[in-house]
C-alpha cells in the first residue's frame, strides 16, 4: 500500500518462501472439516514444520454426532498421515473458561519456537480471537503468521442453538463508565442470529457499518445479502449502505476500520459474523484499540460446516497473513 | 404527517427508545397489578421476552423520571408510590457474569468458594456507583423541575454525605481517606476499573487491596441508603429500588459451570434476603430463571419465601387470558398501546374511545369465513362417505352450497359414533349440529378443514382474533399490529394523501399481515438460546397436530391442538422436561395444569403453541375441550424424531463433561491416544 503499512499476505506457500524464517511453530486445530488439515498440509510439503500443538473441540452431543464422529476419524487419518504435531492434540471444548483457553495458548508458547502460524480455519471464534490477542503480548514471538484455508464449499445449515450474547473471551468491556459507541462494525454473514438483539441497546446512537465481504460464491451472495436485509428490516435508521471489502483482503478490512473510526478514536464495537477473514481484521484492530468484540456463540456446529478444500492445482488455497514479521507489529493503530 | 410510516414500526419500547419518546407511548394500563413495583419490598418480575418487563423497569430510571418533568406529563404513578430513587445493574452488560472465567488466586486450594465473594463486591460497587449517578441526575434536574424527589444535594451536603458513607465499617477501609463527594465516586470507579481490567486478563493479579476489603453483598448498598437520608440528600421517606436486570443469564451460567454457577444466584439471593428497610430490590427475570431450587443464600442453608422476602408480579399470568374474559386487562392495555402509536405517528384520536375495534372490525363471522374458503365449488367443504344413503348426500350437497360450515359440521356429525341415524332421516332445522356447544367447540376445527379441503390460507381477522393471537404479549401484539398495518400501506401506497383519517382496515388485508407477523414469530424463535432445537420441535409439534386435526373426520377431538402428559411422566425424564420448560420459558409453548378425565386421577399439565404461531401451522388458536393425551414415550419418540437424544428403550449412556455438556459417547474413546506423536 502506498504511504501505508505494508502488510503482506497472499497465498500460504508463496508468503513461505518470502519470509526468511526456517520452520515454523504451528499452532492449529483438528476438526471435522477437511480444510482444517490444509494449512498442516502446505507446511508438510514445504518441510517447514516444527513444533505443532492442535486443539480438538469435542463435539456436544446432538443430531449431529454420528457425522462428526466419523469426520473426527477421517480427519485423524489425514493428520497421521501428514504426521501428527509433535505436542499432540488438546481436546478443549467449546465452553472452556477464559483462562482455560488462554492456558492452552501459554503450554503452546513454552514449546513454541519465535515462529508462529497459528491456523484459523477450523478455530471457533470463541478461541482464536483470544489466541491472537496473547501471542500478540507476547514477546517471544518474532513472526506471527495467520492462516485461513478456504473450503470447496459450505453447508446450508452451519451451527445451531447459539447462546446469548456475549463478548469474546479478553474482549469484553474493560473501561468504566463504558464509553460512549460511535460505530458498530458487524461482518455480514449468513445468518444474523441474535445480533439484532446485540444492536438494539446501541441503536439510537450508533452507526452501524456492515461489511460486506465481495465477490462471493454466488449462493452465498445471496445469503449474505438475506442478512443485510433483515438487518435492515429490524434497525432502519442506522444501518449504512454495506461496505464491500475484499473476502480475503484482512489489510483492507482493517484499513476500512481503522480510518471509520479515525485510528481508533471514535470508540467501536464488533460483531465479527462472517468469513473468519473478515473477523481476523476485526480481531487485530479490536486488540490494538481495546474494543469490545460481541458473538452469539452457537453451541452446536455442523460438522460438514464446509466440505472439501479449494484447490488451486494440487495445493490448498490456504491463505495467509503476516501479522509480525521480524519483531515488528504490522497491524497498529 | 407521513402516512407512509407504519405507527408501529418500533417493536420494542424499552432502553432502546429514547425518554421522551418513552414519555409518549408509555400506558399506564399495564400498572394495573403491577403496584408493589413501587411500594417498598422487593419485587420479582417475571415474565417472556416481551412482556413488558423492561418497559415497567424503565420507569424506575431517573432518566424516565426526568423526561416526564420535562414534559409536564404526570408521571404514571404519584404521591407516596412515586417517592423514590432507581439505580441499578444489567448483569450482562456490567459483565458480573464474567466472575469465574479466570481464578481469582490460582494458589488458593478452594478458588470457586471466593469467587463469588468478589462477585457480590462487584455487584456493591456496581450498584452504589449507580445510585450516586441517579443522585446527580435527579439533583441536577430535578430542582428546576420540582420533581418529588428533589434532593438538596448542594456540593456541601454531598460532601459531607461522602464523608459520612466512606467510614462506614461495610467498606472494611477501602474508603477511609476519601474527603469529597468527587473522590468518592473516583475510587468507586477506579475499583470497578481494577475489576474489569483484571477479567480481560489485562493484569495478572486482582489489586491486594480489594482482596482485604471485600464488602459483603448488600451491605454498601444498605449503607448508602442510610447515608443519603441521614445526610439529608434524600428524604426520609424516599425509597431507594435498586433493579437486577437479566437475572435468567446466571442460570445459563448453571447450565455452562456446575460447580460454580448456582452461587452467582445465591449471591444475589443473599442480598434480596436481607430485608433492608432502606432499600428494595427489584429483580427482573424470565419466569424459567426464578424457582424453587434457586432460592438458598450465600453461605447458609436459609432460602427466600415468597411474600417474606419478596412479592412477585408475574407479567405472564397477569396478561394471559384466563377462563373469565372479564379479568382480562390485555385488552385495555393493548387498545391503549395502539392509541398511543397512532397518536404518536400523528393521527387524529380524539373522541375515539374503541379506535382498535374501529380500525380492526370485528372480524368475519364463522361462516362467512366457510363461504369466503369455499367460493365458487363449495362442495369442496364436505366429503361424502360413500355407504352413505342417497338423500343425505344430496342434503349435505345443497346445504354445503348455501352454508358450507353447517354441511361440514353436519358432515362430521354423521360420522360420529350413535349419530349416524340422522343419515337415514335427514332433519328439519334447527339441526342437532347447530346446538350450541356442540357447534362452538368444533366450529375451529371445522374451518380449518373447510381451508385445507379448499386450498385457502386461513382467516384471521379483528380486534378480538389478534388480541387472542396476542397471547398476552405486548410485543407480539404490536408486531402484529405492524405487519397488519405493514400489508395495508402496501394496498394504499398510490393513494396516500396528508389526511389524518385513520383507516378501516379490510379483514383480507389483515390476515395477510397476521400470516407475515405469524410466520416472523415462527423464524424469531432461532434467534434465542437453544432456538434451533426449539423450532425443530415447535416444527414437529406443529405439523402433527394439524395432521391429527386435519384428519379428525369426526371431529371429535376439537382440542388436539394441544397436548398433554402426566406430571409424573415429565419428572421422569429430565431432557423431555427442559424442553418444554425452556420452550415455554422463550414463549414457543404456553402451558397449563388441567383436571385429567382418566381415572387415575394423575394430574397433568397441557401445553399449546404460542397462539401468534397458529396461523403458520394453520391451526386453530382457540383452546377447547380435551388436549391430546400423550405418554412419555411418545414425547420421547417425537424428540428422537427431531435428533434430539432421550432416555427410554433407545437411551445411552452419555459421558459428561466438567462443563456440563453431555459429550458425543463416541468420542471420549475414540482417541485413546492424544494423538502424540511417537
Amino acid at each position: 500500500m502506498l504511504g501505508g503499512v505494508f502488510r503482506p499476505w497472499g497465498l500460504l506457500g508463496w508468503v513461505l518462501d518470502k519470509l526468511p524464517v526456517p520452520s515454523w511453530s504451528v499452532l492449529g486445530c483438528h476438526g471435522t472439516e477437511e480444510r482444517s488439515t490444509a494449512a498442516w498440509e502446505t507446511l508438510s510439503r514445504s518441510h517447514k514444520k516444527d513444533k505443532g500443538l492442535f486443539i480438538r473441540v469435542p463435539a456436544v452431543h446432538s443430531r449431529f454426532s454420528a457425522e462428526a464422529t466419523v469426520a473426527l476419524h477421517r480427519q485423524m487419518d489425514t493428520l497421521r498421515q501428514l504426521g501428527l504435531p509433535s505436542e499432540g492434540i488438546r481436546p478443549l471444548p467449546l465452553f472452556s473458561t477464559e483462562a482455560e483457553i488462554l492456558n492452552t495458548v501459554e503450554d503452546f508458547l513454552v514449546i513454541s519456537g519465535p515462529n508462529v502460524l497459528l491456523d484459523i480455519s477450523a478455530l471457533p471464534k470463541r478461541m482464536f480471537f483470544a489466541f491472537i490477542k496473547r501471542l500478540l503480548q507476547s514477546a517471544q514471538v518474532e513472526n506471527l503468521v495467520v492462516t485461513y484455508s478456504v473450503p470447496a464449499s459450505y453447508a446450508d445449515v452451519l451451527a445451531e442453538d447459539h447462546q446469548t450474547l456475549q463478548h469474546l473471551p479478553l474482549f469484553g468491556m474493560n473501561q468504566f463508565p463504558e464509553p460512549t459507541v460511535k460505530l458498530a462494525f458487524v461482518g455480514v454473514g449468513f445468518s444474523s442470529s441474535g445480533l439484532p438483539e446485540l444492536l438494539e441497546p446501541y441503536k439510537r446512537d450508533v452507526n452501524v457499518q456492515l461489511l460486506f465481504p465481495f465477490p462471493a460464491a454466488s449462493p452465498a451472495f445471496q445469503r449474505n445479502w438475506s442478512f443485510v436485509g433483515e438487518l435492515k428490516k429490524r434497525l432502519p435508521p442506522n444501518v449504512s449502505e454495506p461496505i464491500r471489502v475484499g473476502a480475503y483482503d484482512v489489510p483492507d478490512v482493517f484499513e476500512h476500520i481503522s480510518k471509520l473510526t479515525e485510528s481508533g478514536s471514535k470508540c467501536a464495537i464488533f460483531a465479527p459474523y462472517g468469513p473468519k477473514t473478515m473477523s481476523l481484521a476485526m480481531c487485530l484492530f479490536a486488540v490494538q484499540a481495546g474494543s469490545v468484540v460481541y458473538y452469539t456463540q452457537p453451541t452446536i456446529y455442523n460438522p460438514a460446516y464446509s466440505t472439501g478444500i479449494k484447490r488451486l492445482g494440487q495445493d490448498p488455497e490456504v491463505y495467509a497473513y503476516c501479522v509480525r514479521v521480524g519483531g515488528r507489529d504490522l497491524y497498529t493503530i | 404527517m407521513d402516512k407512509r410510516i407504519n405507527p408501529f414500526n418500533e417493536l420494542y419500547l424499552t432502553e432502546t427508545i429514547g425518554s421522551t419518546e418513552f414519555v409518549r407511548l408509555f400506558s399506564p394500563y399495564i400498572l394495573k397489578n403491577a403496584e408493589a413495583l413501587f411500594l417498598p419490598g422487593n419485587v420479582v418480575l417475571q415474565g417472556v421476552q416481551g412482556s413488558g418487563k423492561s418497559m415497567l423497569l424503565n420507569l424506575l430510571k431517573p432518566e424516565v423520571r426526568l423526561a416526564y418533568a420535562q414534559a409536564n406529563e404526570r408521571f404514571p404513578v404519584s404521591g407516596r408510590l412515586s417517592r423514590f430513587i432507581g439505580a441499578g445493574i444489567n448483569l450482562t452488560r456490567s459483565r458480573s457474569i464474567d466472575f469465574g472465567q479466570r481464578p481469582i488466586d490460582p494458589n488458593h486450594p478452594n478458588d470457586h468458594n471466593i469467587v463469588p465473594l468478589y462477585f457480590g463486591d462487584f455487584l456493591n460497587y456496581w450498584i452504589v456507583f449507580d445510585v450516586l449517578k441517579s443522585v446527580d441526575l435527579l439533583g441536577e434536574g430535578g430542582r428546576h423541575l420540582k420533581l418529588d424527589v428533589s434532593p438538596d444535594a448542594s456540593l456541601d451536603t454531598l460532601n459531607t454525605f461522602a464523608i459520612a458513607l466512606a467510614q462506614d465499617d461495610c467498606w472494611f477501609g477501602y474508603l477511609r481517606d476519601i474527603r469529597d463527594y468527587k473522590s468518592l465516586k473516583e475510587r468507586l470507579s477506579s475499583r470497578i476499573t481494577h475489576y474489569l481490567t483484571f477479567l480481560n486478563f489485562n493484569s495478572q493479579y486482582l489489586d491486594a487491596a480489594i482482596a482485604e476489603t471485600k464488602t459483603s453483598v448488600g451491605s454498601p448498598v444498605s449503607s448508602v441508603a442510610e447515608h443519603l437520608r441521614k445526610t439529608g440528600v434524600i428524604e426520609e421517606d424516599v425509597e431507594l429500588f435498586v433493579r437486577i436486570d437479566q437475572y435468567e443469564e446466571l442460570t445459563r451460567l448453571e447450565g455452562l459451570y456446575k460447580q460454580l454457577g448456582p452461587l452467582y444466584r445465591q449471591v444475589v439471593n443473599k442480598a434480596v434476603g436481607l430485608r433492608d428497610p432502606h432499600v428494595s430490590y427489584r429483580i427482573g427475570t424470565r419466569r424459567y430463571a426464578w424457582n424453587a431450587d434457586g432460592l438458598q443464600f450465600f453461605g447458609t442453608t436459609g432460602q427466600l419465601e415468597e411474600d417474606r422476602n419478596y412479592k412477585t408480579i408475574d407479567l405472564d399470568e397477569i396478561l394471559r387470558r384466563k377462563e373469565n374474559a372479564k379479568t382480562w386487562v390485555f385488552p385495555d392495555f393493548a387498545g391503549d398501546v395502539f392509541r398511543k402509536r397512532l397518536a404518536f405517528s400523528g393521527y387524529n384520536c380524539e373522541g375515539r374511545n374503541a379506535l382498535l375495534r374501529d380500525v380492526l372490525g370485528k372480524g368475519m363471522e364463522p361462516d362467512d369465513k366457510a363461504r369466503g374458503y369455499a367460493g365458487k365449488a363449495p362442495v369442496r367443504a364436505i366429503k361424502l362417505d360413500e355407504s352413505w344413503p342417497v338423500s343425505w348426500k344430496g342434503f349435505l350437497t345443497n346445504l354445503a352450497q348455501t352454508d358450507p360450515l353447517s354441511a361440514r359440521l353436519a358432515e362430521a356429525w354423521a360420522r360420529q359414533r350413535s349419530k349416524a341415524s340422522v343419515t337415514n332421516t335427514v332433519p328439519e332445522p334447527p339441526y342437532p349440529w347447530s346446538r350450541s356447544y356442540w357447534r362452538k367447540e368444533r366450529l375451529d376445527q371445522a374451518l380449518m378443514q373447510i381451508a385445507s379441503r379448499c386450498g385457502q390460507r386461513m382467516i384471521w381477522s379483528g380486534r378480538e382474533e389478534v388480541l387472542q393471537l396476542s397471547g398476552g404479549n405486548i410485543l407480539v401484539f404490536v408486531s402484529l399490529c405492524q405487519h397488519i398495518w405493514g400489508a395495508w400501506l402496501r394496498t394504499v401506497r398510490d393513494r396516500l394523501s396528508d389526511d389524518t383519517a385513520i383507516p378501516i382496515i379490510e379483514e383480507s388485508v389483515q390476515s395477510v399481515g397476521i400470516h407475515e407477523a405469524s410466520t416472523h414469530w415462527y423464524q424469531k424463535i432461532t434467534e434465542d438460546a437453544r432456538g434451533d432445537t426449539r423450532q425443530r420441535f415447535v416444527r414437529y409439534v406443529g405439523a402433527l397436530l394439524e395432521k391429527q386435526m386435519f384428519d379428525d373426520l369426526p371431529l371429535s377431538y376439537p382440542g388436539h391442538n394441544g397436548f398433554s402428559l402426566s406430571l409424573d411422566d415429565l419428572e421422569g425424564d429430565a431432557v423431555v422436561a427442559q424442553l418444554l420448560n425452556d420452550s415455554v420459558a422463550h414463549g414457543d409453548l404456553f402451558d397449563a395444569p388441567h383436571t385429567t378425565k382418566e381415572k387415575n386421577r394423575k394430574p397433568r399439565r397441557k401445553w399449546y403453541l404460542n397462539p401468534v404461531l397458529a396461523p403458520h401451522f394453520r391451526l386453530p388458536h382457540v383452546r377447547t375441550k380435551e388436549p391430546m393425551y400423550i405418554s412419555l414415550d411418545e414425547i420421547r419418540g417425537w424428540m428422537r424424531e427431531i435428533g434430539i437424544a432421550v432416555g427410554g428403550p433407545a437411551t445411552t449412556v452419555r459421558n459428561r463433561s466438567n462443563k456440563g455438556e453431555a459429550l458425543d459417547p463416541g468420542q471420549a474413546s475414540l482417541f485413546g491416544e492424544d494423538g502424540r506423536q511417537s
